[in-house]
Formats: C-alpha cells, sequence, structure tokens
C-alpha cells in the first residue's frame, strides 16, 4: 500500500493550527481575544473568496450576510433566551443562506460593474435596517448588546469554565472544520466548474453547465458560510452593531481577500487574520489617526500586490523551482 | 408639496453627485466609490469659505470646486495607475475613502456642521399652501441649471460625441486618433468639481458630517442604478424620483424610511437591469 504523502500547504496549515492551539501558553488574555477574533475574521474572508475569487463575483454586501448570522444568534439569545450554540448556528446558518439566496437572485440581474453596485447597495439595506428597525435593537441603543456566550450541551462538562483559552481554542475547532469544509468544496467538481464559469462563462455554457446556476449556489455557500462566521463574530464580541454590518466592513472584507490573494485557498484565512492584527495595533498605536493606516494598507495593496501574498508565494516558489530546475 | 420640494432640492443635489459617478462608470468602466469623499469634502471646503469666512456663497461654489476638481486630478492619476482592474478599482475607492475621512476630521473636528446660514437665501417663498425655503430653491436652480448645461455639452458637442462614442467603442474611438485617456482624465476631474459643488450646496441644508462620505455615496449609487449610467436625462429622472420618494418616505415611514428606496432599486434590478435609460455596463 502507497502511503499519500500530504501536500506541504497540509503540514503548514497543520502545524499552524497546531501553533494557535497551543498559543496561549505564551499569550495573554487581550492577545488570545485578538487571536479569536482574526480566527473568525479570516473564516469570514474565506467565506467572501468563495463568490469573489471562485465565482468571480465582487460582492460589497458580504459583511451584511455575516451580519445576518450574528443578528439571527444575538436575537435568538437576547430576545428569546436560546442560548444552544448549535441551534443558534444551524439557524444562522440557515438563515443567511436564504438571505443570500434572495440578494444572489437580485444581484444577479446586474452585469459587472452593476453587480458591484447592487451588493453595495442591497448589503448597506440589512445596514440601515438594523439602524432603523426596532425588532433588531436592545432597548435604548442602536445594537444587539449582551450576548453571552452560547451553551454547548454535553461539551460543557468537559469544560470547567469559558475563559479567553478554552473560547479561542473552540473557535479554533469551529473555524478549521468550516475552513476544511470550504477547501473540500472548493476542490469538489463544483468548485471546478465554478472556476470554470468565472474564467468563461460561454464556453461553460456551451460545455452544458448552467452559469448562472453555479454563481448563485456559490453565492449562497459563501454566504451560508459567512453567516457561520458572524454568528462566532456575535458570540465572541457579545455585541453586534449595525456598523459591523455596514459597507466599512464589507470592504475590509473584500481588503482582507485580495491582500491575502483571492481565488487561492488559505490566502483569505491569512489575510483576514493578518488585516484583524493591523487594525488592532493601529488602533493601539493611535486610536484617531488609525484609519489613515488602514487608507494606507488599502491603497499600497490596490497599486503594488496584485496577486495578493498567496499570489507572491506561488511566483517565488515558481521562480525557486525554476532556478532550482535550470542548474 | 411641502414633500415634493424638499424632494426635489435633495433630488438636485444627488444628481450632481451622481452624474460624475455615472458618467465614469459609463465612459471608463471606473468604478469611483471614493465620490462620495468629495462630495464631503466641498461641503467641507464651503462651510470653511462660506460660514467661517464669511465669504458669499458663489465664491463658496467656486472654491469648493476648485478644490475638489484638484481632487479629482490627484484621483483620476491614482485610478490611472492601476488600470480597469474592479477589484484595485474597489481597494483603492475604500483606502481614498478612509484617508480623505480621517483628514477631514483631523482638520474640521468630529462633530458635524449644521447647514449654512446664508442670509441672503433665509426665509421662504408661499407656494399655495406649502412654504419652501428660498435655500432650497437656489439648490434646485442650481441642480436644473448644472443638469442643463451638461445635457448640452454630452448631447450637443464634438466633446459630448467623444464621451459617447467611447461608452460605445473605445477601441474605434482611439483607432481614429483621439486620445481617450485626456478625455476620461478630464471627465474625472469635472465630475469631482460637480460633486464638490453639490457638497456646498447640499451643506445648505444638509450640513457637512464626515457620515456623508458615504451616505450621499450610497443614494447617488442608488440613483445610478435606477437611472442607468451614462445618460444625463436618465441620471437627472431618477434623482428627482429618488429624492422624491426619500423625502416621502421619510415622512411616512420614519422606521423604514430607507427601505423604501432600497425596494425600488430591486424592482429596477428585477425589471430592468441596465437601469431607466438602458446603457449596458461594461
Amino acid at each position: 500500500m502507497k502511503l499519500a504523502v500530504p501536500r506541504p500547504s497540509t503540514i503548514a496549515f497543520a502545524v499552524a493550527v497546531l501553533a494557535v492551539a497551543l498559543s496561549p501558553a505564551v499569550l495573554d488574555m487581550p492577545q488570545q481575544s485578538l487571536l479569536t477574533r482574526a480566527l473568525i475574521f479570516g473564516l469570514m474572508a474565506a467565506s467572501l473568496d468563495i463568490a469573489y475569487g471562485h465565482g468571480g463575483l465582487a460582492s460589497l454586501g458580504h459583511s451584511a450576510l455575516a451580519g445576518v448570522g450574528g443578528y439571527s444568534v444575538g436575537i435568538m439569545m437576547v430576545k428569546h433566551e436560546i442560548d444552544s450554540f448549535f441551534l443558534g448556528i444551524l439557524v444562522a446558518v440557515v438563515v443567511s443562506a436564504l438571505v443570500s439566496l434572495i440578494f444572489g437572485l437580485l444581484a444577479l440581474r446586474a452585469k459587472g460593474i452593476y453587480f458591484i453596485l447592487a451588493t453595495f447597495t442591497l448589503g448597506q439595506m440589512l445596514s440601515n435596517l438594523a439602524l432603523q428597525w426596532k425588532a433588531l435593537k436592545s432597548p435604548g441603543v442602536e445594537a444587539i448588546v449582551g450576548i453571552g456566550w452560547p451553551s454547548f450541551g454535553f461539551i460543557d462538562n468537559w469544560v470547567d469554565y469559558w475563559d479567553s483559552t478554552t473560547i479561542l481554542r473552540a473557535v479554533l475547532v469551529v473555524v478549521v472544520i468550516a475552513f476544511l469544509c470550504i477547501r473540500r468544496i472548493l476542490g469538489s467538481p463544483f468548485g471546478q466548474s465554478l472556476r470554470g464559469v468565472r474564467d468563461n462563462a460561454e464556453r461553460m455554457e456551451a460545455l452544458g453547465y448552467h452559469a448562472w446556476a453555479y454563481r448563485l449556489a456559490s453565492i449562497v455557500i459563501s454566504g451560508a458560510f459567512a453567516g457561520l462566521a458572524g454568528a462566532l463574530f456575535a458570540y465572541h464580541s457579545g455585541i453586534i452593531t449595525p456598523s459591523n454590518i455596514g459597507i466599512a466592513a464589507s470592504g475590509v472584507l473584500v481588503l482582507m481577500v485580495i491582500l491575502g490573494g483571492s481565488g487561492s485557498i488559505y490566502g483569505p484565512l491569512i489575510g483576514g487574520m493578518v488585516v484583524t492584527a493591523a487594525q488592532f495595533y493601529a488602533g493601539e498605536w493611535s486610536e484617531a489617526r488609525a484609519p489613515l493606516v488602514i487608507g494606507a494598507i488599502y491603497i499600497v495593496t490596490a497599486l503594488a500586490l496584485r496577486g495578493g501574498v498567496a499570489g507572491a508565494v506561488a511566483t517565488q516558489h515558481r521562480r525557486w523551482r525554476q532556478a532550482r530546475g535550470s542548474a | 408639496m411641502q414633500i415634493v420640494a424638499n424632494g426635489v432640492s435633495i433630488g438636485a443635489v444627488l444628481f450632481l453627485m451622481a452624474a460624475g459617478l455615472s458618467l465614469l462608470i459609463g465612459s471608463m468602466g471606473v468604478l469611483n466609490l471614493a465620490h462620495g469623499a468629495v462630495y464631503m469634502a466641498g461641503a467641507y471646503l464651503g462651510w470653511t469659505i462660506c460660514v467661517d469666512n464669511g465669504l458669499p456663497l458663489p465664491v463658496a461654489v467656486i472654491g469648493a470646486g476648485v478644490g475638489t476638481a484638484l481632487i479629482g486630478v490627484l484621483f483620476e492619476r491614482l485610478f490611472h495607475l492601476i488600470g480597469g482592474q474592479a477589484d484595485q478599482q474597489i481597494l483603492l475607492s475604500f483606502g481614498l475613502v478612509e484617508v480623505l475621512v480621517n483628514l477631514s476630521q483631523w482638520i474640521w473636528g468630529a462633530v458635524a456642521k449644521s447647514p449654512f446660514q446664508v442670509s441672503w437665501l433665509a426665509g421662504s417663498v408661499k407656494v399655495g399652501s406649502a412654504s419652501i425655503p428660498v435655500a432650497r430653491l437656489a439648490i434646485a436652480v442650481v441642480g436644473f441649471l448644472v443638469a442643463a448645461l451638461l445635457w448640452f455639452v454630452q448631447d450637443r458637442t464634438r466633446v459630448g460625441a467623444i464621451v459617447r462614442a467611447g461608452m460605445d467603442d473605445p477601441s474605434m474611438v482611439r483607432a481614429l486618433g483621439i486620445n481617450l485617456d485626456l478625455v476620461v482624465a478630464g471627465v474625472f476631474v469635472l465630475g469631482s468639481a460637480v460633486a464638490g459643488i453639490a457638497g456646498v450646496m447640499g451643506g445648505l441644508v444638509l450640513g457637512a458630517s464626515s457620515a456623508q462620505a458615504i451616505d450621499v455615496l450610497l443614494l447617488a449609487l442608488i440613483v445610478v442604478v435606477v437611472g442607468g449610467v451614462g445618460s444625463v436625462v436618465g441620471t437627472f429622472s431618477a434623482a428627482i424620483l429618488i429624492g422624491v420618494l426619500d423625502a416621502y418616505s421619510r415622512s411616512w415611514l420614519p422606521e423604514m424610511s430607507s427601505v423604501v428606496l432600497y425596494a425600488l432599486m430591486a424592482l429596477v434590478l428585477v425589471v430592468r437591469p441596465t437601469g431607466l435609460s438602458g446603457r449596458a455596463a461594461r
């Protein structure tokens, strides 16, 4: 029997997961919390890239879809006192997928730049709804506040109490499982066909693939994973506000995807974590001037980094192999 | 009547904003999401000239127009550098918004400026039972004048013909020996100047605040989606429609007001995805 040799990227991923799981040994509490947040945004960026990088559908309303998940678990916990984690994420994923379906049906009517404008405005509609509609607010504030850490059923018996370390590990488990699912989907024949539709829709149509259906499916899957990430965000932050799901948040997700490398496997996950950390440390450096740093990252990424970090690594790797091959 | 008048004046501001956006998308496929930040810069410049220094309103309009035209020159160079990639355009726009908004908060403070008071535009005109503030009339007049001017340039002049031809077949226009890049740069700078003027005129009723960079952009984008790109008449009718609808929904359904606009946009997307004017997006 031949033993399958894991690819270098898979080994690196496993090492990174292990490193995060053991990191509480060296990180203090705020750093653990930051790492948890970075993992959540890594997943959110990876979910965006399903439609963005692999489907070729630039969406500027993705944080709103994540927000649907976040608001779902927030409302369940704060207004209806349902605190089961598994029920919470199930509802979050299903509701986000349904909203994404409506989003997709509307936005896919438009093409090119129009599609971007449609996702921008649809996303902002949800953010405005959250700002204006009383059912989506805790009394007296413009947000859902007081979302606690959920109960995990039987798993709670194994955990003495939920502190930043156990929360980090729990989020890590969920994010890794979700990410492996995304990787599996993108590596499947469905993922192949989706990239085919992105690169040459007419040829795929001629081969008998329904381009529109693939695009719609990518938006729904993307939205479902966004809902999961949004639910994790709400559980971890304890609060979800209209600004969490507004256009600025969606723009940051696009930055994460492109900085990491859209259409790659690990790129968006890395981009999400890096940008989250950059935002945090820019805020530490100067609360008032942090947007200038973020703005500079945007502009430099736009001007310089075409394939993202993943693209840069791939180019280096290719050069290295070429150099080795010619030697 | 009162509500219609309010809506028309907001619609005029939206038209000034959306005209530049839609011309850019139509002529070069440039998605400049920082256009709202240019509006905001115009509003703040107008505040400095008109309120802080007490100079007359026309001076503020010219000053803000020139100032935002300069911002437009800078933006055009940056957008020119990254070429026609939508990904990069989105990132560049967002970066410029972050920087401009933060700089404006640095210069003008985080507190929003209240609507500009201009002595000769105070008071109101009685029309039937409604009393319409003179400031709102002035906004509508400026909006209509600019609309007429833009329509004339685009539909009746050689430059307008080049811009329209560039939307339909850019490579053919270039093959005819026309420097399309220069024309597009001109459209970019002109659009920015018009957005700056919109900022000053809008400041008469909306004041100036950093939130406008996104809020005004959003309304203008809805106008672009509803009106279609690249047509002055389509943009104008959509802007007035959105302005009036926004004013009505604000007074009737305050809890859901913005949803009404989005519902209209969703309807247009479903029925006529290319917008009212019907030019296909590239």
